[in-house]
């Protein structure tokens, strides 16, 4: 792969990944002021990332389902939200790396909302999604444009 | 599923929160590994044919 090939790739993933923090911000904002999350902004994503991955090959869709089932079993447990079931298997078709950074983050939360308010404390999700993902794409591809990474 | 389709809500329960982060990370963790594996093993066989 030449200098312009990378390049050409990195813009690629810069829009896509901008895009991608442009809706999980809508979805975080939507989140803090109601604790809810518009279907209008979870369900196209949604069937969009099944279909995406189901044209990706058997790996993501693979790794698309096993996120839709297992937050689906927490969601019938009650400790999930429908949008946040939404938002994290759209983040699987679409991005595993946003994907991973959206659990750590979503861990991390819950770990500190467990301690100060106890296991039972309901907190809105989404923004931690967002900050996950927010990170996650400075690190892998606003740093190694400063850093010269990708020379 | 009709029920989870029609959701909006946003929040998350501090324990699911990371219970269900753990299991997934180690679930996709697993699965990349066996999904390397697989991969291996098919171009194993690929090769001695």
């Amino acid at each position: 792969m030449d200098v312009l090939d990378a390049v050409q790739l990195w813009l690629t993933w810069l829009v896509n990944g901008f895009l991608g923090l442009l809706w999980l911000a809508v979805c975080a904002r939507q989140d803090l002021r109601s604790r809810q999350v518009s279907n209008c902004l979870t369900i196209p994503p949604l069937a969009g990332g099944l279909l995406y991955a189901a044209a990706q090959g058997w790996e993501a869709l693979l790794r698309t389902t096993l996120v839709l089932l297992t937050a689906a079993v927490l969601f019938h447990l009650g400790g999930m939200g429908g949008a946040d079931v939404k938002i994290l298997t759209a983040l699987a078709a679409f991005s595993p790396l946003f994907l991973l950074a959206a659990l750590l983050a979503q861990g991390a939360a819950g770990l500190v909302v467990w301690r100060r308010q106890g296991g039972r404390a309901l907190f809105p999700a989404v923004p931690a999604y967002a900050a996950g993902a927010g990170l996650s794409f400075v690190i892998q591809f606003v740093l190694p444009f400063f850093t010269g990474g990708l020379s | 599923m009709k029920k989870l389709l029609v959701s909006k809500s946003g929040t998350n329960m501090g324990e699911y929160a990371v219970i269900g982060a753990l299991v997934l990370l180690v679930a996709i963790a697993g699965f990349q590994a066996l999904g390397v594996n697989i991969l291996g093993k098919i171009m194993e066989v690929a090769g001695a044919i």
